[in-house]
């Protein structure tokens, strides 16, 4: 069918449709799209619009003051604070994520006793709730009284006053999450590692290639739909940390990240919605364009089988 | 596109553009609070219910309840207690932000930091005049409690739930250390005391000073008023980098690095408790909770005066009452009417017996509550030697955050003190420019 022909199929069926056709739509559409109007596209939208405001939140009166907000948390100290602490840990915690999960993918993909148990224990603090994980990590990093205290005693250490310096809290908040998504990624790259087909592995074992050129060269190309799922997912997800932050740190200096400061802005200490919202709309711009970008370049190189 | 396609994206984005133009605070003037208009209460008689927003400090629900009960006994109000928030931050959180919603209660918990937030913001009401017009006393309120809240020739709520700083000590630790039983009078003596209490004992940490996560410019600021220095004179931040400021936070530092003092991540009351510290300051809220911890004696004294010699060298803390600007002025009346009825002389004592808070009336008998806990003595003694606290902390907004991490880079990153509060200067008198000035 030519290109004309099928234009005026579409026509056809166009005119073929019935006032009824339309009613169904709205009937059968409209609360839907009324609910996604309602809690997506309006705080989207009443969301740009505030981030023009000096506004204090709850406040009857606001100033327009145009992208002052933008420009601000672009160029003030805190707003580059956020920028290199989201990046940090964003790339730590999936990469760390990701290697760990991959590498205990591999052994619990093994023919070994435990392994289920294993697969289960890994998988557990996935479904835990993420305040309660924080809190439990808070105690054990405790110096004076929590369990990591013995372990570095028992190197002859002491232990570091975890959640005095920024950098050690951050580094405490990435040990917490790459542990707690740690089952998550294991459980997708061993669902990866179990369904590649045997016949390749054997194909590859007979022409002589060695077990790391066979995981470097067959296993992990095959991999590459769960690697390419786990890094836009944990992108979108540590960019998005929040609970284990303020738990871990409540004030936020060290592991201030987006949605952290977000948080601090609008509803913690300073409740200026106005700026809030302006990182609000970037935060959901840099999410936006990171998939893209993921789609557009890194999915080509995704092989599916 | 078909035209159905394009008139449902039409209609989406003419409802959102309309919903934007109807919503949202008034853009037609300045930003930040609303003039807090004189309310007419002439004719104007006490709605018969209300609404109370809290935390219940102290783990008053039962004490407030009850309160709630005997009021509408008395003056046939009901007042509803609303649970909005596990402590003041929610509160105010929740406050502002039903605000915009509308609903939110009629008197509400305010924190010492969280009060003028919610002036700015033009949501809570001058409280002189509400309690004037339903004919309620305000003189008998503790002076520096009260003027806690004052701005601009305006008082934005009454004390109710109120703390402040006192001296803790390991009573055992200092018998074993050869130290008389009682706090030391004076910074140099806290010195000379936590040096003897490190021989005596290697392992205790002598003296601690509080994190960020646990408000450390709270207890700094006594240093700070014993030796001369503060962090702001209302809105005048210079003392903040004065000579008196700067030498004393070098004392704070030398105490981390001479090692006779430590800065402790958390709760220290929670680690005091253990025994693994020997002195600190800590908030008067908190001594049941450490005695009763402590399986060893614990002693509670007055903070040590300085340089200076002034005594007025107390901050304090907790919490108070405010009523809601946007709520009817029936509503406004009992409010103040319950607010008045809490924090009365004899209810304020029942209130300090059952949380530890400090009474917050002169006229309150207190005799009940040192008989049933002498240290509540020292708690009584420092009340004579309040004073206000400094605005650059309280009302600035992110302000103690600032200087809390600013003292966290001079006590544990040992960064070089007038460098480092300098910055904190510039920090915080921009967050006044965009946050407080007009």
């Amino acid at each position: 069918m030519g290109p004309r022909s099928r234009r005026s199929a579409r026509q056809l069926r166009r005119r073929r449709r019935r006032p009824s056709d339309y009613l169904y739509f709205v009937l059968f559409a409209g609360p839907n799209v009324a609910l996604i109007t309602a809690f997506v596209y309006y705080p989207l939208f009443m969301n740009l619009n505030y981030s023009r405001l000096n506004w204090r939140i709850g406040a009857d009166t606001a100033k327009v003051i145009g992208l002052d907000n933008y420009k601000e948390f672009f160029t003030s100290p805190t707003g580059l604070s956020v920028w290199k602490v989201t990046l940090i840990f964003t790339v730590c915690t999936v990469l760390g994520s990701m290697i760990l999960g991959l590498i205990m993918a591999v052994v619990v993909n093994q023919k070994l006793p435990g392994t289920t148990f294993t697969r289960t224990a890994l998988f557990s603090p996935y479904v835990l709730s993420g305040v309660g994980v924080a809190l439990v990590w808070s105690f054990m990093f405790d110096p004076q009284m929590g369990i990591l205290r013995y372990v570095f005693e028992w190197f002859g250490k002491s232990s570091p006053q975890w959640f005095l310096h920024d950098n050690t809290t951050l580094t405490a908040a990435i040990i917490v999450y790459v542990w707690k998504y740690l089952g998550y990624c294991t459980v997708l790259f061993f669902a990866g590692l179990q369904s590649i087909p045997q016949d390749l592995l054997e194909a590859a074992r007979m022409d002589g290639a060695s077990k790391a050129q066979t995981f470097f060269r067959v296993t992990l190309p095959l991999l590459s739909p769960t690697t390419f799922f786990l890094m836009v997912s944990m992108t979108l997800n540590a960019m998005q940390a929040f609970d284990i932050l303020q738990i871990l740190k409540p004030t936020g200096e060290g592991v201030n990240t987006f949605v952290f400061e977000i948080y601090r802005q609008s509803f913690g200490i300073y409740q200026r919605a106005g700026y809030a919202s302006a990182i609000s709309v970037v935060l959901f711009l840099t999410l936006a364009l990171i998939t893209v970008i993921q789609f557009r370049f890194v999915d080509r190189k995704v092989h599916y089988a | 596109m078909n035209r159905f396609g394009k008139a449902l994206t039409v209609g989406i984005a003419a409802t959102v553009a309309l919903a934007m133009t109807g919503c949202g605070p008034d853009t037609s003037g300045s930003a930040g609070s609303s003039p807090s208009s004189t309310t007419d209460f002439s004719g104007v008689q006490p709605a018969k219910e209300i609404s109370f927003w809290g935390n219940h400090p102290g783990n008053s629900i039962a004490f407030e309840t009850e309160m709630a009960k005997k009021f509408q006994k008395k003056t046939g109000i009901k007042v509803n207690i609303v649970s909005a928030g596990s402590n003041y931050d929610e509160v105010a959180q929740k406050f502002q932000t039903a605000q915009v919603g509308g609903g939110a209660g009629d008197l509400v918990v305010v924190s010492d930091a969280t009060w003028f937030g919610a002036h700015l913001n033009g949501s809570i009401a001058p409280v002189d005049e509400v309690f004037k017009a339903a004919k309620l006393d305000t003189s008998s309120y503790y002076k520096s409690l009260y003027d806690d809240y004052s701005y601009e020739g305006a008082h934005y709520a009454v004390p109710y739930a109120r703390s402040l700083l006192v001296y803790i000590y390991d009573k055992d630790a200092f018998k074993k250390a050869g130290l008389p039983d009682k706090a030391p009078a004076t910074w140099d003596q806290v010195e000379q005391y936590s040096k003897k209490l490190k021989a005596a004992n290697p392992k205790q940490i002598p003296f601690t000073w509080a994190s960020d996560t646990s408000y450390v410019s709270w207890g700094v600021t006594s240093l700070l008023w014993a030796n001369g220095g503060d962090w702001s004179n209302k809105w005048d931040f210079s003392p903040m980098t004065s000579d008196k400021t700067i030498s004393s936070l070098t004392f704070a530092q030398d105490s981390v690095k001479q090692g006779w003092a430590q800065v402790l991540n958390g709760d220290p009351s929670t680690v005091f408790g253990s025994g693994a510290i020997a002195q600190m300051i800590n908030s008067s809220g908190g001594i049941s909770g450490i005695k009763g911890a402590a399986k060893f004696n614990v002693g509670v004294g007055v903070l040590p005066t300085g340089l200076t010699g002034d005594t007025k060298i107390v901050p304090s803390g907790g919490a108070g009452l405010a009523i809601n600007a946007k709520t009817t002025p029936a509503k406004k009346l009992a409010a103040a009417m319950f607010a008045d009825y809490l924090t009365s002389s004899a209810n304020t004592v029942d209130f300090s017996q059952i949380t530890g808070y400090v009474p917050v009336r002169t006229d309150a008998d207190t005799a009940s509550l040192t008989a049933a806990n002498p240290d509540f003595q020292a708690v009584l003694d420092s009340l004579k030697r309040l004073r206000p606290q400094s605005y650059a902390r309280v009302l600035v907004p992110g302000g103690a955050s600032t200087l809390d991490s600013s003292l966290m880079k001079i006590l544990v990153d040992k960064a070089d003190v007038k460098q480092t509060m300098t910055a904190a200067q510039t920090t915080i008198k921009g967050d006044y420019e965009q946050n407080v000035k007009k």
